[in-house]
Parts: C-alpha cells; structure tokens; sequence
C-alpha cells in the first residue's frame, strides 16, 4: 500500500485478499458441510464410491426427529437455559465487586489476592471435577439430604466459581483503565463506596460485562465435564448431546449424530449472529489491556 | 480512621463471596488432587493405599509420559506462535487495510471459536480422512496428488494435523482481541508515522506492534491455558493419542491412566505435574517477554 | 469413544433342571432364600440393581431378560442401561450407589472392569458354578483368566455370553471356486497377498490395533501349545523372547507390513469411528481379511451390499499338521463386592443361563434407528447345545470349529495397578507404528519383554 509504487499495491492487495479468503473458505466449507451431513442417509458415509461432496440423495430430516426425541432435546433445553442464565447473574453479582475491588482499591493482602485468583486460571476443570463431586456426596451424606447432587442452582454455582477467576482479570484490567476522576467526583458528591460502584462504575464498565457475559455464555452453554458429573435427571444440552453422540457411535448413526450436532449449533449461531456486533465492539472497548 | 475502616468493610464484602467461592470449588479440590497423588487408588471404590511419593517417582521414569510431554510441549510452542502470527497479521489487515467486506471476515473468522470442540473435531475427521477425506480428495482433484497423506496415520505428521486444526481454531478468537486493542491506538500515531514517509509495512512494525505488545504478551498466558486444555480436548475425539503415542498430550494420558489404567491416584499427579508446569511455563514466559510498556 | 462392540450370537441350550434351582432367591413362597443368607433375600419386593452396558446388542435384549427374571422370582428388577456404562456407574459406585449386577467386559477401552479387579472390589461368584452349573457350561470357559482373572482358582467373572473370532473375509472374491483360495497356513496366506496385490487389493487390514486381541492369543496357543500360553497369560518373563513368541512377532509384522495392508488402515483406526471405514474396506473388496468377530456382520449391516458374503475362518497355522487354535471372546458379568444383594445377584447370574435367557438371547433383534428396520442380532450364551440352534449362515458357521481344533480362552492375568502402564497400547499399539515401517519387530520385542516384566513383579 506503499503510494508510491501502484503494483506493488495491487501484489499486496491481492495477496491479503487471497488470504483472507483462503481462511473463509475453510471456515465456511466445512460447517456447510456440517449442515448437509446431518442430512445423508448413513450408507452416503461409508461405502464404496460415497463422495463427501456430494449432497444428501434425499433430505433425511427424519434425522432431526430421532436426534431431537433421543437425547430428549427438549427437556435439557430448558436446563440448559436455566442453568446458563442463572450462572451469568450469578457470575457477574459476584465477580464485577471483586474486581473493582481489586483494581481500584489499595489495601493489605491485595497483592496476593490477586495472584490467588490468577492461580486459579490454570486450575484444569477436568481433574477437580471429581474431587468436586466427591465434595457435594460427602456433603449429602453428611447431612442426610440429597440436595447437594444434580442440583441446578448448585451447578449454577460451580460454573460461577470455575469461570471468577477469568472474569476477574477481565474486569479488573478494565476498571484499571477508567480514569480515578469519576470516583471521587462521587465521593465529593456524598456518595459511598457501595452507591459509587453500583451507580457509577459498573455502568462504566458495560463494554467489558458484555464481553464476560458472552465468552461465558459459550463457554456455559457448551459445558458438560462438570454437568454429566454432578448432574442426572436436570442435565444440560450438551450433556444430552453427549449422550447421543455416545449411542449413536456405538451404533453408527452418522447422520443421527450431526443432526444433534446441528441441534445444539443452532442457538448458538443464532445468537452469535444478533450480537456480534455488540460482541466485537465489547472487545473493541473493553478488550484485554495489560 | 473512619473512612479507612469504611473502606476496609467495603473491600472486605466485595472480595469475600469472590474468595469464598474459589476456594471452595477451586482450591480446595485442587488440594484434594494434590492429596490423591500421593495416593494409591483405583478412584471407582474409595480403597486406597498411601505410597508417599511414589506416583513422582514412577512418573519420572514413565516413558509414555514423557512422549505426552514431549508432544505437549511441540503443540504449546507451534501454536502459540502460528496463532500470534496469523492473528496479528489479519488483525493488523482488517483493522488498517481500507476494502470492502472487512466486517464480513470479522463475524466469518470468529465461526470457529463458538462451534463445539465435538463439532470440530467431526470437521477435521471428514477433512482428514485418507481416501474420502476433503484435503485429500481436492488435493487430488486440482493435480497434486504427490501432496496427499496420511494425516492421521502417519506418525510423523499426526501431531502437526492436530496443530492445525488447534490453529484454525483459535486465529479468530485472539484475532478479535488483537483488533481490539489495535483500534485504541490512536491514528494520530499512523498519520505522524505516514508524513514521515513510512510504508504501511514499517507502520506495522513501528506503532501497531509495539502499542499492542502488552495485550499480545496477556494473551500469551491464555495461549499456555487453553492450549492444554484444548489440545487434550482435540486428541481425545480426533486420534485418542495414536497411532502408537504419537500424538498423545499429557492430560489425555492423565485421564487414561486416572481413569482407564486403574491408577486414579498416579493420574492425579500428572494433573499435579501438570498444573505446576503450566504455572511455571507462563512465569517464564511473562518474565522473557518483559519489556518497557509503551503507553499511547 | 472407541468400544468394541459385541454382538453376540446365540444360543440354545438343552438345559433343564437349573431353572429351578435358581428361583430359590427371592421366589414367593420359596423359603429356601434365606437359608442362603444375606440382606437380599426377603421374598416379593426385593429390589435387585442390574446394570448392563448397552452395545451392539440393543437395550431390549435387558429389558427382556429383567422382565423374565420378575416373572421367575418375583423381586424387582431396577435396570440401568448406558453406553457410558464405565462413567455412569463410577459416579454411582463414588456416590455410595452399588448396583448388584454388572454387565461390562474386559478389554474395553475404559477398563472399567480391570479397575474393579484391581481395587479387589469384585465379589468372589465360585459357589454359582456348582456341578450342574459348570456341567452344562461349554467345557473350559470357567477355566482361563477372563473367569478367573487372578488365576487363583476362583471364579470372579462370569462369562454369559461367546462368539469365537478369527478373520473375516470377503467371501464373494474368497472361498471355493472364487478368485482366492481360502489359505489355512500362512504360507498360503502371504502367496494370496502376492495373488492379491497384482490384483490391486490388500491382503490385510485391521478396524484398531486392540483388535489383535483374539488373534494373538489364539497365535501364541497356537505357536506354543496351551502351556506356553497359559504362561504368557501369567507373564512369563520367556513369553517373547522364544522362539514361539518371536514367530508370533514376525508374523503379524509380516501380516501388517506394508506389502500386505491396506494403506488407510493405520489412519483410520486412530480416528473416530474410523474402524468401521476399514470394515468396509474388506466389504468393498479393498483389502480381503481382518480379525474381527460375529458382530460385525450387524454392524456394518446399512452398508452391505445384497449380494456380498461375509466368510470367517480360524487364524492361520504355521504348518498344516497342526491342530488349529481358535480364540474364545467372552462377555462378562460380575457382581461389586460391595453390593447389597449379593445373592440375589448370584442367581441372576444363575438365570442368565437358563432355557428361558438362552433363548431370549437367540432371538435378540436390533432396530436400526434410521430406517427403523429390525435386524437379526442373535446372542449366544456359552452353554452346550446353544451355538446349535443358530440360523445357518455364516455366524453359525463361525461357531462351528471343526474337529481338529483347539479352544482357546482367557486374557491377560490382573495384576495390581501398574502405574504408568496402558496394557492395550504398550501391547498392541506398536503395530501401528510397524506397519507405518516406524518401528521394528526388535523394538517391539524389547517393550513387550519390559512390559511382562513389569506385570509379573505386580502379580501377587
């Protein structure tokens, strides 16, 4: 884009544009893909002469239906709605204190409070997940209850807790770049810490809940080490999901287990789509700084 | 006096529900794994048999285990990089190249991220497969059949398959964060930079990157996260570590010993090993990528 | 992920009395229960927890067998059916939650049952196996290590249902009067490689390198007679470095080398699901042999053409004056030592060998769930006479082992938890690697010789 030199502009221009496209493509290929498989008979998978390019001899959305009546999609559905919302209230009542907290106040212990939860970033779901059930078992057996297991709101909880640390460095690198004018025009003002942070700063920090809410969202949504774990007859989607593709593999359903795939896509897609721009421009603003 | 104990209270009831709940869904199983390494155990029944150090003594001269780390090590270093590389890159393109469709690729690169690691990993099974496999099959459409592999056979490539497929996951995700840091460095920089005759080139290397440099080295510590996690996620659906090991990552063979060798407390301690290598690998690298912050 | 799926074929059984004797449990009106002892036994209302791992086999085979057993004794059957068996019944057993009866095998790629046995946490089932029980049992399937894994004498597995492998074929392009001669030796075998590649297709091809199973153990009893291989069962530090165990290398090398595999084979079997693109291979005429067993049939069903033939046949021997080994693959139920009803488990376990199961088990049907389509899928449950009453066709024909014959069973003994150690993957993963020409016979050598080694210092 030198302006001085035209060629040398149109060489750059057509190799960004090559690369640009060279990466839709194999983004968009395969998810296309994705689509139409859910749609073939299993004998267009294996066999011989079966081209993976070739599109579905029939539309098999009879596919859906089993898909949809075996992993019993639509009572996991509404848990999973449940549980996602209720662990992104409960996530950012807790996490957006905290992190103010930590950023914007200085005071002994603040230090290692804040290498306490860094420390928990690199903590791996997938081995506490089985202390953690052991945890709540002994809890129902100690109390004689069985409260504690396949609970939604607890569930609600450990996907809070598992997802504070994340937040908390998000957050808290954000407030860290508002200016320290605003708060004590409040204080100034009459206004106490509490009424400060609710009524002044969290609104500030809008850009950057919006980005936790959304990469939590997924991140939620797509769980299922810790909801097949804990959970039995209230289990999310992607535990139904799980299941499915487990039946189906045994069995060899291949367009059963895309169908299911797409099923649990689908809302995901959706909503990708309606928010994305709020989704790019939350990062835009509110984005990691340092 | 007042106001610093008003503060004190302040900051006390914001933290507490925050430390509470990490430490209580967080640390304390954490502890509880450190305490099942040094156990031995199936994990099914709760027998159990303390054998002190034992499970680091074995892991020391396990070989599978150092294979997985081995392989570990190549997909967090390989990753890492070609993630920066290409998501600097297109972020520095849509952010500063003037054309039509940039928001198109915007919204079509961040696809990969919100897709299911299931879902992926059936895309990458259709794209690899040898005979029938979308790779294969193109490469042998448009001529260049020399070019054509066994990519999840052969030994000697499966784990670079994998590698890829971790990459294209991952280019939009970090693209999207380096775009937006890219967009608060502020034009003036470039048009000062563009009177003084530079190259959109050497603006590229003159303001963009060193202004997003702190945002790249944050990131740095996600790419060591979320590369070990997803790597296992990854080799678990796409080649469950073979052929033969050679694409095994170490919390596959954790959860294969933890859970399919009868040894649940010598998996434990790889998840212990494994937890202090990532810490250790994001301190190092935190501190080797510490330079001089250039704020705008 | 990548489970073997069993499906078993059936069986009939020419049994009588034992229908009886096994109501005793919790029958109404029967007193004899409690004379057995134990919590289980009270008469109508007992609740009995069953578990079952749902495969090939289909869910209504249990659902049957559980409504059976209510109507025969009159307690209740509590079914648990999963295809996550390992995973569901872990977190259960975690959470206090024992079922009675287990069906799971060994040999799965979760090793679930391994696990139970090596935590010492599966219940001693000898006194099931009485005289009139193990009378009408196929001879020797009580005996080897997938019965009594600790080799100690006492039965802790039980064997419920059977299927004998060896390698499937492609008998449209293989057998009598057809392109290839169905070989015997494994001379015949290489030279059909040879015929086979002029012709453009592979000898060989196999779904996952766990599949070698069957056929190594049936190579090795057949390479060193039944000692030898009992003693390479219970590790025996010469196992690999005689000259038996050495020619049982050299020829699955051989079997796997490039001249003689279908090329997408090692591909394949790492990916998921991929086993079954290799079965198709040997369908689809790419590659004429794989070891495999009777399920096979049923599970490719939706890509089998019409007109194709399966065939099967025992390993190759190495001189055609031996007697032939044939590998017995057994499933297996067990009861948790922790259970609540041990007893009345035991006489499930019991049932499960009765006229009424056997000929339940030869009737099972699976549903495809595409088409909705109901398949043939029989089972056969190893007692004598069952195999008989199969359908002709080539799953009877792969029970019929001729005369001259040798029966082998059994898997490798259970030793204490090894750490560090995937008895699958240090044993069977190196063919992977020998067929891609990345790893010699040698080496293979050496590890299997550590492996024994650490094994047998684990034996107690």
């Amino acid at each position: 884009m030198k302006k001085q030199n035209p060629v040398t502009k149109i060489i750059f221009k057509i190799i960004v544009y090559a690369a640009l496209i060279a990466m839709t493509i194999s983004i968009l290929v395969p998810v296309a893909w994705v689509f139409m498989a859910s749609f073939k008979r299993n004998a267009e998978f294996i066999g011989q002469g079966t081209n993976p390019w070739a599109l579905p001899e029939q539309l098999q959305y009879q596919n859906y239906i089993t898909a949809f009546i075996d992993a019993e999609m639509g009572k996991y559905f509404m848990n999973s709605v449940i549980v996602t919302a209720l662990s992104l209230v409960l996530l950012l009542i807790i996490a957006l204190p905290a992190a103010y907290a930590l950023s914007r106040f200085d005071f002994r212990g603040r230090k290692i409070l804040n290498i306490a939860f860094m420390a928990g970033l690199f903590v791996n779901i997938n081995y506490i997940v089985v202390p953690i059930f052991l945890m709540l078992s002994d809890a129902n057996k100690a109390l004689g209850v069985s409260f504690f297991l396949d609970n939604r709101f607890l569930l609600s909880v450990i996907y809070a807790a598992s997802s504070l640390s994340f937040s908390i460095y998000l957050l808290s690198g954000y407030f860290k770049t508002l200016p320290r004018g605003f708060e004590e025009a409040a204080y100034i003002d009459g206004c106490g810490y509490f009424k400060t942070m609710v009524k002044i700063m969290i609104p500030m920090a809008k850009p950057s809940i919006l980005t936790v809410i959304l990469f939590q969202f997924l991140s939620f949504w797509n769980e299922y080490i810790i909801a097949f774990t804990i959970m039995d007859e209230h289990s999310t989607l992607a535990v139904g999901l799980k299941n499915l593709m487990a039946v189906e593999r045994t069995a060899t359903n291949y367009g059963i287990m895309y169908a299911g795939l797409v099923i649990v896509m689908i809302p995901v897609l959706i909503l990708y789509i309606c928010v994305q721009k709020q989704l790019t421009k939350g990062m835009t603003l509110g984005g990691l700084k340092g | 006096m007042n106001r610093k104990r008003a503060q004190g209270r302040f900051v006390f009831f914001c933290i507490a529900p925050a430390a509470i709940l990490v430490v209580l869904f967080i640390f304390v199983p954490t502890i509880n794994v450190f305490r099942m390494s040094l156990y031995r155990m199936g994990g099914i029944t709760n027998r159990k048999e303390f054998v002190g150090l034992n499970n680091f003594k074995s892991l020391i001269a396990d070989k599978n285990f150092l294979q997985a780390m081995q392989n570990s090590i190549a997909i967090i270093v390989l990753v890492t990089l070609c993630t920066v590389l290409f998501a600097v890159l297109f972020a520095a393109i849509l952010s500063r190249g003037k054309f039509k469709g940039k928001n198109f690729f915007r919204i079509i690169f961040y696809i990969p991220n919100i897709l299911s690691i299931v879902v992926i990993a059936g895309i990458f099974g259709a794209i690899y497969n040898p005979s029938t496999g979308l790779l294969n099959t193109f490469l042998k459409a448009i001529g260049l059949e020399s070019l054509t592999h066994q990519w999840m056979g052969d030994q000697r490539i499966v784990l670079y398959s994998v590698i890829f497929a971790l990459v294209w996951q991952a280019i939009g995700y970090y693209m999207v964060m380096y775009m937006a840091s890219m967009a608060a460095i502020p034009q003036d920089l470039y048009e000062a930079a563009s009177l003084d005759g530079a190259t959109e080139i050497q603006m590229f290397f003159q303001v963009t990157l060193p202004l997003i440099w702190s945002n790249i080295r944050t990131t740095l510590t996600f790419y060591i996260i979320s590369t070990i996690n997803l790597s296992f996620l990854f080799v678990q659906i796409m080649s469950g570590g073979g052929p033969n090991g050679h694409s095994e990552v170490f919390l596959n063979y954790m959860y294969k010993q933890a859970y399919g060798a009868g040894v649940y407390g010598y998996g434990m301690a790889i998840g212990v090993v494994v937890f202090i290598f990532s810490f250790a690998l994001a301190a190092i690298v935190n501190k080797i990528t510490d330079r001089e912050v250039l704020e705008f | 992920m990548k489970r073997k799926m069993v499906k078993k074929l059936i069986s009939v059984s020419l049994v009588s009395a034992l229908a009886v004797s096994m109501l005793a449990a919790c029958g109404s009106g029967s007193g004899s229960s409690s004379e057995e002892g134990g919590s289980g036994s009270g008469g109508d209302g007992d609740v009995l927890k069953v578990a079952a791992f749902e495969g090939g086999n289909g869910a209504a085979i249990w659902e049957k067998i559980a409504d059976a057993f209510e109507e025969e004794t009159g307690c209740k059957v509590e079914l648990t059916l999963s295809s996550e068996l390992d995973q569901v019944l872990t977190k259960n057993i975690q959470n206090g939650d024992v079922p009675d009866v287990v069906y799971y095998n060994l040999g799965q790629e979760s090793g679930f049952t391994e696990t139970m046995l090596k935590e010492n946490a599966v219940a001693d089932i000898t006194d099931v196996f009485d005289d009139e029980l193990s009378g009408k049992m196929l001879e020797g399937i009580l005996d080897g290590t997938a019965a009594q894994p600790y080799g100690d004498g006492k039965i802790y597995l039980a064997p419920i249902f059977y299927t004998q492998t060896g390698f499937w074929y492609n008998a449209t392009l293989v057998g009598e009067g057809k392109e290839y001669a169905v070989p015997t030796t494994w001379d015949e075998m290489f030279e059909l490689g040879q015929q086979a590649k002029a012709d453009g297709r592979a000898l060989f091809t196999y779904p996952q390198p766990g599949y070698f199973d069957a056929t190594i153990y049936a190579m090795l009893a057949q390479a060193g007679g039944t000692d030898f291989y009992n003693n390479a069962l219970t590790y025996d530090a010469n196992t690999w470095t005689s000259d038996e165990g050495k020619k049982v290398l050299d020829t699955v090398a051989q079997l796997v080398s490039s001249d003689n595999i279908w090329a997408d084979t090692v591909s394949n079997a790492n990916t998921d699901g991929g086993f079954k693109i290799n079965q198709q291979a040997v369908i689809d005429g790419e590659a004429l042999f794989m070891p495999n067993g009777s399920w096979v049939v049923g599970e490719m069903a939706n890509t089998t053409p019409a007109e194709y033939e399966w065939g099967v046949m025992g390993v190759p021997k190495w001189s055609a004056d031996e007697s032939q080994a044939v590998y017995t693959f057994t499933e297996q139920m067990w009861i948790p030592a922790d259970a609540a009803n041990i007893d009345l488990g035991k006489e499930f376990i019991k049932f499960m060998y009765s006229d009424t199961v056997v000929d339940l088990c030869l009737a099972n049907t699976t549903t495809n769930a595409e088409t909705g389509e109901e398949s043939e899928a029989p089972i056969v449950v190893p007692v004598q006479g069952a195999a008989d009453k199969l359908p002709e066709g080539v799953i009877k024909s792969s029970f019929q082992t001729g005369d001259d014959v040798v029966a082998v069973t059994g898997t490798w003994a259970t030793t204490a938890p090894i750490e560090g150690l995937d008895m699958k993957g240090s044993v069977y993963g190196p063919i992977d690697s020998i067929s891609n020409g990345d790893m010699t016979v040698t080496e293979w050598q050496e590890q299997l010789v550590g492996v024994w080694e650490q094994c047998a210092n684990a034996m107690e």
